[in-house]
Protein backbone atom coordinates (compact mmCIF):
# COMPACT_ATOMS: atom_id res chain seq x y z
CA UNK A 1 0.00 0.00 0.00
CA UNK A 2 1.29 3.41 -1.30
CA UNK A 3 -0.14 6.73 0.37
CA UNK A 4 0.52 9.56 -2.05
CA UNK A 5 -0.60 13.21 -2.41
CA UNK A 6 0.08 13.26 -6.62
CA UNK A 7 0.82 10.96 -8.85
CA UNK A 8 4.31 12.48 -10.34
CA UNK A 9 5.44 10.22 -7.07
CA UNK A 10 4.48 7.03 -8.31
CA UNK A 11 5.49 6.21 -12.19
CA UNK A 12 2.86 3.54 -12.54
CA UNK A 13 0.83 6.29 -12.07
CA UNK A 14 2.23 8.90 -13.94
CA UNK A 15 0.33 9.54 -17.54
CA UNK A 16 3.31 11.29 -18.50
CA UNK A 17 5.53 8.71 -17.89
CA UNK A 18 2.56 6.14 -20.00
CA UNK A 19 1.04 4.84 -17.30
CA UNK A 20 -2.62 4.36 -17.32
CA UNK A 21 -5.16 4.90 -14.99
CA UNK A 22 -9.36 4.07 -15.68
CA UNK A 23 -10.95 6.11 -13.11
CA UNK A 24 -14.66 5.61 -11.78
CA UNK A 25 -14.62 8.37 -9.82
CA UNK A 26 -11.53 10.90 -10.24
CA UNK A 27 -12.56 13.51 -7.73
CA UNK A 28 -10.14 14.96 -5.78
CA UNK A 29 -8.52 11.75 -5.20
CA UNK A 30 -4.84 12.67 -4.04
CA UNK A 31 -5.91 15.84 -2.31
CA UNK A 32 -8.87 13.34 -0.55
CA UNK A 33 -9.36 12.08 3.43
CA UNK A 34 -11.92 9.69 2.73
CA UNK A 35 -11.18 5.67 2.71
CA UNK A 36 -10.67 5.71 -1.26
CA UNK A 37 -8.17 3.73 -3.30
CA UNK A 38 -6.84 2.85 -6.82
CA UNK A 39 -5.76 -0.94 -7.05
CA UNK A 40 -4.64 -2.67 -9.69
CA UNK A 41 -6.58 -3.43 -12.91
CA UNK A 42 -6.84 -7.32 -12.34
CA UNK A 43 -7.71 -6.87 -8.34
CA UNK A 44 -10.26 -4.65 -10.07
CA UNK A 45 -12.02 -7.34 -11.83
CA UNK A 46 -12.06 -9.91 -9.35
CA UNK A 47 -14.09 -7.38 -6.70
CA UNK A 48 -16.12 -6.17 -10.03
CA UNK A 49 -17.24 -9.97 -10.39
CA UNK A 50 -17.38 -10.82 -6.68
CA UNK A 51 -19.83 -7.04 -6.21
CA UNK A 52 -21.50 -6.88 -9.60
CA UNK A 53 -24.07 -4.25 -8.06
CA UNK A 54 -21.83 -1.98 -6.97
CA UNK A 55 -20.66 0.60 -9.17
CA UNK A 56 -17.42 1.08 -7.15
CA UNK A 57 -16.15 -1.85 -5.23
CA UNK A 58 -15.85 -2.36 -1.75
CA UNK A 59 -11.90 -3.07 -1.06
CA UNK A 60 -11.70 -5.12 2.75
CA UNK A 61 -8.15 -4.80 4.05
CA UNK A 62 -6.78 -6.48 7.57
CA UNK A 63 -4.06 -4.46 8.17
CA UNK A 64 -1.29 -5.42 11.27
CA UNK A 65 1.87 -3.60 12.23
CA UNK A 66 4.94 -6.19 12.57
CA UNK A 67 6.08 -3.83 14.71
CA UNK A 68 3.71 -4.37 16.89
CA UNK A 69 2.82 -7.60 17.13
CA UNK A 70 0.53 -7.58 20.60
CA UNK A 71 -1.62 -5.04 19.09
CA UNK A 72 -4.21 -6.69 17.07
CA UNK A 73 -5.27 -6.16 13.27
CA UNK A 74 -7.16 -3.11 11.90
CA UNK A 75 -10.42 -3.89 9.60
CA UNK A 76 -10.63 -0.78 6.70
CA UNK A 77 -13.12 -0.81 3.77
CA UNK A 78 -11.98 1.01 0.78
CA UNK A 79 -14.01 2.52 -1.73
CA UNK A 80 -12.46 1.54 -4.96
CA UNK A 81 -12.18 4.92 -7.11
CA UNK A 82 -10.03 3.75 -10.10
CA UNK A 83 -8.04 0.96 -11.45
CA UNK A 84 -4.09 0.83 -12.83
CA UNK A 85 -2.73 -1.09 -15.21
CA UNK A 86 1.04 -1.70 -15.49
CA UNK A 87 4.16 -2.95 -13.54
CA UNK A 88 2.88 -2.02 -9.81
CA UNK A 89 0.85 -4.58 -8.08
CA UNK A 90 0.43 -1.68 -5.20
CA UNK A 91 -2.81 -0.36 -3.74
CA UNK A 92 -3.06 3.16 -3.58
CA UNK A 93 -4.34 5.50 -1.08
CA UNK A 94 -5.04 9.68 -0.66
CA UNK A 95 -2.06 10.87 1.93
CA UNK A 96 -4.32 12.48 3.96
CA UNK A 97 -6.55 9.16 4.82
CA UNK A 98 -3.24 7.75 5.01
CA UNK A 99 -2.30 9.85 7.56
CA UNK A 100 -5.35 9.37 9.78
CA UNK A 101 -5.65 6.05 8.97
CA UNK A 102 -1.68 5.36 10.65
CA UNK A 103 -2.58 7.83 13.29
CA UNK A 104 -5.71 6.26 14.88
CA UNK A 105 -4.96 2.43 14.53
CA UNK A 106 -0.96 2.83 14.34
CA UNK A 107 -0.32 5.77 16.66
CA UNK A 108 2.10 6.81 13.28
CA UNK A 109 2.54 10.76 12.94
CA UNK A 110 3.72 11.46 9.44
CA UNK A 111 5.80 14.26 8.24
CA UNK A 112 8.44 15.15 5.38
CA UNK A 113 11.83 15.33 8.34
CA UNK A 114 11.91 15.12 12.16
CA UNK A 115 14.48 17.15 13.63
CA UNK A 116 15.69 16.24 17.58
CA UNK A 117 17.92 16.40 19.99
CA UNK A 118 18.70 14.17 22.32
CA UNK A 119 18.47 15.91 25.81
CA UNK A 120 20.42 12.83 27.85
CA UNK A 121 23.43 12.47 25.61
CA UNK A 122 23.93 9.19 27.64
CA UNK A 123 20.80 7.61 25.95
CA UNK A 124 22.15 8.23 22.22
CA UNK A 125 23.21 4.00 22.18
CA UNK A 126 19.37 3.20 23.55
CA UNK A 127 18.39 5.44 20.81
CA UNK A 128 20.49 3.88 18.17
CA UNK A 129 18.81 0.45 19.35
CA UNK A 130 15.08 1.60 19.13
CA UNK A 131 14.92 3.69 16.43
CA UNK A 132 16.95 0.72 14.04
CA UNK A 133 13.57 -0.93 14.04
CA UNK A 134 12.15 1.88 12.26
CA UNK A 135 14.75 3.34 10.36
CA UNK A 136 17.38 2.05 7.41
CA UNK A 137 20.71 3.01 8.59
CA UNK A 138 22.14 5.37 6.10
CA UNK A 139 24.68 2.49 4.38
CA UNK A 140 24.29 0.48 1.86
CA UNK A 141 24.01 -2.56 3.43
CA UNK A 142 20.22 -2.00 4.73
CA UNK A 143 18.80 -2.79 8.11
CA UNK A 144 16.56 -4.98 9.51
CA UNK A 145 13.33 -2.92 9.50
CA UNK A 146 10.62 -2.90 6.60
CA UNK A 147 10.51 0.71 6.26
CA UNK A 148 12.24 2.30 3.67
CA UNK A 149 12.91 5.51 5.67
CA UNK A 150 16.40 6.59 6.70
CA UNK A 151 17.57 8.30 9.66
CA UNK A 152 20.86 10.08 10.56
CA UNK A 153 22.08 11.31 14.09
CA UNK A 154 24.77 13.92 13.96
CA UNK A 155 26.58 12.40 16.96
CA UNK A 156 30.37 12.79 15.93
CA UNK A 157 30.69 16.36 17.84
CA UNK A 158 29.07 14.71 20.63
CA UNK A 159 31.67 10.80 19.80
CA UNK A 160 34.74 13.04 19.44
CA UNK A 161 33.97 14.61 22.96
CA UNK A 162 33.20 11.58 24.68
CA UNK A 163 36.04 9.83 23.25
CA UNK A 164 38.39 12.90 24.34
CA UNK A 165 36.90 12.85 27.61
CA UNK A 166 37.29 9.47 27.67
CA UNK A 167 41.14 9.20 27.52
CA UNK A 168 41.62 12.12 29.52
CA UNK A 169 39.77 9.48 32.05
CA UNK A 170 41.75 6.32 30.95
CA UNK A 171 44.97 8.84 31.06
CA UNK A 172 43.94 10.45 34.97
CA UNK A 173 43.61 7.16 36.09
CA UNK A 174 47.61 6.51 35.46
CA UNK A 175 48.53 10.19 36.69
CA UNK A 176 46.41 10.11 40.24
CA UNK A 177 48.70 7.41 41.62
CA UNK A 178 52.03 9.47 40.43
CA UNK A 179 51.01 12.63 41.71
CA UNK A 180 50.26 11.01 45.09
CA UNK A 181 53.48 9.69 45.11
CA UNK A 182 54.96 13.26 43.90
CA UNK A 183 52.87 14.70 46.71
CA UNK A 184 54.23 12.26 49.26
CA UNK A 185 57.94 13.30 48.02
CA UNK A 186 57.24 16.71 48.03
CA UNK A 187 56.35 16.57 51.48
CA UNK A 188 58.98 15.24 52.80
CA UNK A 189 61.51 17.22 51.26
CA UNK A 190 59.74 20.37 52.43
CA UNK A 191 59.57 19.07 55.73
CA UNK A 192 63.02 17.80 55.61
CA UNK A 193 64.21 21.34 54.53
CA UNK A 194 62.00 22.89 57.57
CA UNK A 195 62.93 20.39 60.39
CA UNK A 196 66.54 20.61 59.95
CA UNK A 197 66.24 24.16 60.31
CA UNK A 198 64.91 23.73 63.36
CA UNK A 199 66.92 21.22 64.88
CA UNK A 200 68.48 22.83 67.45
CA UNK A 201 64.89 24.02 69.29
CA UNK A 202 64.11 20.26 68.61
CA UNK A 203 67.20 19.03 70.94
CA UNK A 204 66.68 21.50 73.22
CA UNK A 205 63.19 20.34 74.07
CA UNK A 206 64.45 17.19 74.71
CA UNK A 207 66.64 18.33 77.04
CA UNK A 208 64.40 20.24 78.60
CA UNK A 209 62.67 16.83 79.32
CA UNK A 210 60.40 16.83 75.99
CA UNK A 211 59.27 13.26 75.34
CA UNK A 212 59.81 11.53 71.75
CA UNK A 213 56.27 11.20 71.41
CA UNK A 214 56.01 14.34 72.60
CA UNK A 215 58.36 15.86 69.90
CA UNK A 216 57.00 13.99 67.40
CA UNK A 217 53.62 15.63 68.06
CA UNK A 218 55.12 19.10 68.15
CA UNK A 219 57.18 18.27 64.80
CA UNK A 220 54.34 16.83 62.70
CA UNK A 221 51.66 20.04 64.25
CA UNK A 222 54.39 22.52 62.99
CA UNK A 223 54.14 20.84 59.39
CA UNK A 224 50.82 20.25 59.31
CA UNK A 225 49.21 23.55 60.40
CA UNK A 226 50.34 25.82 57.56
CA UNK A 227 49.71 22.87 55.49
CA UNK A 228 46.09 22.40 56.37
CA UNK A 229 45.70 26.46 56.73
CA UNK A 230 46.47 25.97 53.03
CA UNK A 231 43.90 22.78 52.12
CA UNK A 232 41.12 25.12 54.21
CA UNK A 233 41.75 28.13 52.12
CA UNK A 234 42.08 26.23 48.64
CA UNK A 235 38.47 23.93 49.40
CA UNK A 236 36.80 27.54 49.99
CA UNK A 237 37.97 28.43 46.82
CA UNK A 238 37.58 25.39 44.64
CA UNK A 239 34.74 23.77 46.86
CA UNK A 240 36.57 20.44 46.69
CA UNK A 241 36.78 18.43 50.07
CA UNK A 242 38.23 14.91 49.45
CA UNK A 243 41.03 15.84 46.75
CA UNK A 244 42.24 18.19 49.35
CA UNK A 245 42.28 15.64 52.08
CA UNK A 246 43.65 13.07 49.77
CA UNK A 247 46.63 15.82 49.22
CA UNK A 248 47.03 16.62 52.78
CA UNK A 249 47.20 13.04 53.86
CA UNK A 250 50.40 12.23 51.03
CA UNK A 251 52.29 14.93 52.16
CA UNK A 252 51.82 14.84 56.38
CA UNK A 253 52.99 10.85 54.95
CA UNK A 254 55.90 12.57 53.42
CA UNK A 255 56.45 14.73 56.79
CA UNK A 256 55.80 11.96 59.11
CA UNK A 257 59.48 10.53 57.40
CA UNK A 258 61.01 13.84 57.47
CA UNK A 259 59.83 14.01 61.32
CA UNK A 260 61.46 11.08 62.97
CA UNK A 261 64.55 11.92 61.98
CA UNK A 262 64.80 14.63 65.22
CA UNK A 263 63.19 11.93 67.09
CA UNK A 264 65.76 9.50 66.92
CA UNK A 265 68.63 12.40 67.09
CA UNK A 266 70.83 12.37 70.15
CA UNK A 267 70.13 15.79 71.82
CA UNK A 268 73.63 16.54 73.14
CA UNK A 269 75.60 15.56 70.10
CA UNK A 270 73.33 18.19 68.02
CA UNK A 271 74.06 20.87 71.09
CA UNK A 272 77.22 19.98 70.95
CA UNK A 273 77.53 20.15 67.37
CA UNK A 274 76.44 24.14 67.59
CA UNK A 275 78.44 24.86 70.38
CA UNK B 1 72.33 8.97 101.09
CA UNK B 2 73.93 10.88 97.83
CA UNK B 3 71.65 12.35 95.20
CA UNK B 4 73.40 11.47 91.96
CA UNK B 5 76.06 8.76 91.55
CA UNK B 6 78.02 7.33 89.18
CA UNK B 7 79.22 4.06 89.64
CA UNK B 8 82.26 2.83 87.31
CA UNK B 9 80.75 4.86 84.54
CA UNK B 10 82.32 4.51 81.05
CA UNK B 11 80.97 5.55 77.60
CA UNK B 12 82.32 4.93 74.26
CA UNK B 13 81.29 6.23 70.76
CA UNK B 14 82.74 5.50 67.49
CA UNK B 15 84.40 8.58 65.88
CA UNK B 16 85.39 8.56 62.40
CA UNK B 17 88.36 6.37 62.29
CA UNK B 18 87.97 4.66 65.29
CA UNK B 19 86.15 4.33 68.66
CA UNK B 20 86.61 7.22 71.37
CA UNK B 21 86.51 6.22 74.86
CA UNK B 22 85.36 9.62 76.07
CA UNK B 23 84.94 8.08 80.14
CA UNK B 24 86.73 5.86 81.60
CA UNK B 25 85.84 4.12 84.62
CA UNK B 26 84.52 7.01 86.29
CA UNK B 27 82.52 6.42 89.95
CA UNK B 28 81.64 9.38 91.98
CA UNK B 29 79.12 10.65 94.84
CA UNK B 30 77.12 13.95 94.63
CA UNK B 31 74.96 15.69 97.04
CA UNK B 32 72.85 18.05 97.22
CA UNK B 33 74.46 21.52 99.20
CA UNK B 34 77.45 21.91 97.15
CA UNK B 35 78.41 23.47 94.15
CA UNK B 36 81.62 20.91 92.25
CA UNK B 37 83.35 21.99 89.40
CA UNK B 38 84.81 19.42 86.50
CA UNK B 39 88.02 20.59 85.15
CA UNK B 40 90.02 19.55 83.07
CA UNK B 41 91.60 19.81 79.16
CA UNK B 42 89.37 19.79 76.09
CA UNK B 43 88.42 16.63 75.28
CA UNK B 44 88.98 14.88 78.50
CA UNK B 45 85.53 13.89 78.94
CA UNK B 46 83.81 16.70 80.97
CA UNK B 47 80.63 17.55 78.86
CA UNK B 48 80.36 13.70 78.20
CA UNK B 49 80.30 13.33 81.85
CA UNK B 50 77.65 16.25 82.04
CA UNK B 51 75.56 14.36 79.33
CA UNK B 52 75.83 10.60 81.45
CA UNK B 53 74.44 12.69 84.45
CA UNK B 54 71.70 14.38 82.49
CA UNK B 55 70.30 10.83 81.17
CA UNK B 56 71.03 12.52 77.75
CA UNK B 57 73.37 9.27 77.06
CA UNK B 58 73.31 6.25 78.51
CA UNK B 59 76.72 4.60 80.06
CA UNK B 60 78.30 1.96 78.21
CA UNK B 61 79.55 0.24 81.17
CA UNK B 62 78.24 1.12 85.05
CA UNK B 63 75.41 2.88 85.64
CA UNK B 64 74.45 6.73 86.62
CA UNK B 65 71.85 6.57 89.90
CA UNK B 66 69.47 9.31 90.65
CA UNK B 67 68.41 8.87 94.14
CA UNK B 68 69.22 5.23 94.20
CA UNK B 69 67.34 4.43 90.32
CA UNK B 70 69.75 4.23 87.05
CA UNK B 71 68.75 6.35 84.23
CA UNK B 72 69.15 2.93 82.06
CA UNK B 73 65.56 1.84 83.98
CA UNK B 74 63.96 4.96 84.19
CA UNK B 75 62.13 7.17 82.01
CA UNK B 76 64.81 10.07 81.14
CA UNK B 77 62.87 12.27 79.51
CA UNK B 78 60.79 12.80 82.91
CA UNK B 79 64.03 12.67 84.55
CA UNK B 80 64.94 15.91 82.90
CA UNK B 81 61.36 17.48 83.32
CA UNK B 82 61.52 16.61 87.06
CA UNK B 83 65.04 16.21 88.53
CA UNK B 84 67.99 17.61 86.48
CA UNK B 85 68.27 20.96 84.36
CA UNK B 86 71.25 21.34 81.91
CA UNK B 87 72.61 24.85 81.22
CA UNK B 88 74.76 25.25 78.54
CA UNK B 89 77.55 28.08 77.61
CA UNK B 90 75.73 29.27 74.53
CA UNK B 91 72.42 29.79 76.92
CA UNK B 92 70.65 27.79 74.60
CA UNK B 93 66.80 29.59 74.96
CA UNK B 94 64.37 29.78 72.33
CA UNK B 95 64.38 32.59 70.39
CA UNK B 96 61.34 32.74 69.37
CA UNK B 97 59.95 32.93 72.99
CA UNK B 98 60.20 36.16 75.36
CA UNK B 99 62.26 35.42 78.90
CA UNK B 100 59.11 34.51 80.39
CA UNK B 101 58.13 32.22 78.02
CA UNK B 102 61.01 30.22 77.99
CA UNK B 103 61.17 29.92 81.61
CA UNK B 104 57.52 28.75 81.69
CA UNK B 105 58.15 26.01 78.94
CA UNK B 106 59.46 23.16 81.25
CA UNK B 107 57.27 24.18 83.73
CA UNK B 108 54.20 23.51 80.97
CA UNK B 109 56.13 20.14 80.51
CA UNK B 110 55.37 19.52 83.70
CA UNK B 111 51.63 19.92 83.16
CA UNK B 112 51.35 22.37 85.21
CA UNK B 113 48.72 25.40 84.60
CA UNK B 114 50.03 28.55 82.51
CA UNK B 115 49.12 31.11 85.46
CA UNK B 116 51.05 28.84 87.89
CA UNK B 117 53.71 28.67 85.21
CA UNK B 118 54.25 31.94 84.61
CA UNK B 119 54.20 33.20 88.56
CA UNK B 120 56.97 30.85 89.40
CA UNK B 121 58.20 31.88 85.99
CA UNK B 122 58.17 35.15 87.18
CA UNK B 123 59.60 34.64 90.82
CA UNK B 124 62.45 32.38 89.61
CA UNK B 125 63.56 35.67 86.95
CA UNK B 126 63.66 37.78 89.90
CA UNK B 127 65.90 35.42 92.04
CA UNK B 128 68.44 35.05 89.28
CA UNK B 129 68.34 39.51 89.44
CA UNK B 130 66.54 40.01 86.91
CA UNK B 131 63.25 42.32 86.85
CA UNK B 132 60.14 42.51 85.23
CA UNK B 133 61.13 44.70 81.99
CA UNK B 134 63.12 41.72 81.16
CA UNK B 135 60.16 39.79 81.36
CA UNK B 136 58.74 40.06 77.69
CA UNK B 137 61.76 40.36 76.12
CA UNK B 138 63.65 38.18 73.67
CA UNK B 139 66.68 37.05 74.03
CA UNK B 140 68.07 38.35 71.08
CA UNK B 141 67.23 41.96 72.92
CA UNK B 142 69.23 40.78 76.32
CA UNK B 143 72.90 40.56 76.91
CA UNK B 144 74.60 37.28 77.07
CA UNK B 145 74.55 37.56 81.31
CA UNK B 146 70.82 38.44 80.76
CA UNK B 147 70.38 35.43 78.87
CA UNK B 148 72.26 33.04 81.18
CA UNK B 149 69.97 34.23 84.30
CA UNK B 150 67.19 33.41 81.73
CA UNK B 151 68.54 29.74 81.47
CA UNK B 152 69.15 29.43 85.10
CA UNK B 153 66.17 30.62 86.12
CA UNK B 154 64.55 27.99 84.01
CA UNK B 155 66.51 25.61 85.49
CA UNK B 156 65.42 26.96 89.50
CA UNK B 157 61.66 27.19 87.96
CA UNK B 158 61.56 23.59 87.92
CA UNK B 159 62.69 23.17 91.88
CA UNK B 160 65.00 20.44 90.63
CA UNK B 161 67.69 18.59 92.74
CA UNK B 162 70.34 18.49 90.30
CA UNK B 163 71.34 21.25 88.20
CA UNK B 164 74.19 20.84 85.19
CA UNK B 165 76.42 23.60 84.19
CA UNK B 166 78.51 22.89 80.99
CA UNK B 167 80.50 26.27 81.14
CA UNK B 168 78.09 28.69 82.13
CA UNK B 169 80.57 31.57 81.16
CA UNK B 170 82.17 30.39 78.72
CA UNK B 171 80.54 33.32 76.74
CA UNK B 172 80.50 36.22 79.39
CA UNK B 173 82.78 38.82 80.72
CA UNK B 174 84.62 39.11 83.87
CA UNK B 175 82.10 40.79 85.98
CA UNK B 176 78.96 38.40 84.78
CA UNK B 177 81.29 35.20 85.20
CA UNK B 178 81.43 36.66 88.86
CA UNK B 179 77.83 37.11 88.94
CA UNK B 180 76.81 33.36 87.66
CA UNK B 181 79.12 32.13 89.71
CA UNK B 182 77.42 33.93 92.33
CA UNK B 183 74.08 33.04 91.36
CA UNK B 184 74.51 29.11 91.02
CA UNK B 185 76.60 29.14 94.58
CA UNK B 186 73.55 30.41 96.02
CA UNK B 187 71.69 27.59 94.43
CA UNK B 188 73.49 25.30 95.83
CA UNK B 189 74.46 26.19 99.39
CA UNK B 190 71.03 28.56 100.54
CA UNK B 191 68.45 26.33 98.55
CA UNK B 192 70.05 22.83 98.80
CA UNK B 193 70.68 21.45 95.38
CA UNK B 194 73.03 19.52 94.02
CA UNK B 195 75.18 22.04 91.48
CA UNK B 196 77.31 20.17 89.09
CA UNK B 197 80.27 22.95 86.96
CA UNK B 198 81.96 22.25 84.17
CA UNK B 199 84.63 25.01 83.73
CA UNK B 200 88.17 25.62 82.38
CA UNK B 201 88.23 28.59 84.48
CA UNK B 202 90.44 27.99 87.09
CA UNK B 203 88.97 31.56 90.00
CA UNK B 204 85.58 29.75 89.64
CA UNK B 205 86.87 25.78 90.18
CA UNK B 206 88.23 27.63 93.12
CA UNK B 207 85.38 28.69 94.56
CA UNK B 208 83.50 25.11 94.18
CA UNK B 209 83.21 22.96 97.46
CA UNK B 210 84.32 20.29 95.45
CA UNK B 211 86.82 19.74 92.18
CA UNK B 212 86.65 17.06 90.04
CA UNK B 213 89.66 16.65 88.08
CA UNK B 214 89.47 14.60 84.37
CA UNK B 215 91.89 13.70 82.53
CA UNK B 216 91.80 11.40 79.29
CA UNK B 217 88.35 10.51 80.00
CA UNK B 218 89.32 9.09 84.10
CA UNK B 219 88.65 10.97 87.45
CA UNK B 220 92.03 12.13 88.98
CA UNK B 221 91.30 12.95 91.99
CA UNK B 222 88.31 10.45 93.47
CA UNK B 223 87.09 11.38 96.90
CA UNK B 224 83.86 8.81 96.61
Amino acid sequence: MTALTNPELAPALDEALGARVRWLDQGAFYQSDRPLCLVPEQLYQELAMLQPFQQQPVLSLTLEDPMRPDEGPVEVELTVVGAHSGDSADIYLPWGYAQQLMEEHFHAVSCDSIRFYVRDNRKIEELYERVKGWFQPVDIQGGDTLYSYALTIYDEQYRGTVSALQQNIRRSQYTIPVLLVLVVLAGALVSFLAVRSARRSYALMRVQGLGRRGLLATVMAELAIPAAGGCVLSAAVWRQIWPLVLFLGCYLLGGLAAAIRPVLERPAAILRQQE
Amino acid sequence: MAILTAEQVSFSYQGKHETVHAVKELSYAFDCGELYAVVGKSGSGKTTLLSLLAGLELPTQGQVLFQGESTAQMDCDKYRRNHAAVIYQSYNLFPQLTAEENVMYPLLLQKMGKQDASQRAREAISRVGLDSAHLRRYPSHLSGGEQQRVAIARALAIRCEVILADEPTGNLDEENTEKITDILLGIAHEQDRCVILVTHDLSIAARADRVLELRDGRLQNPEA
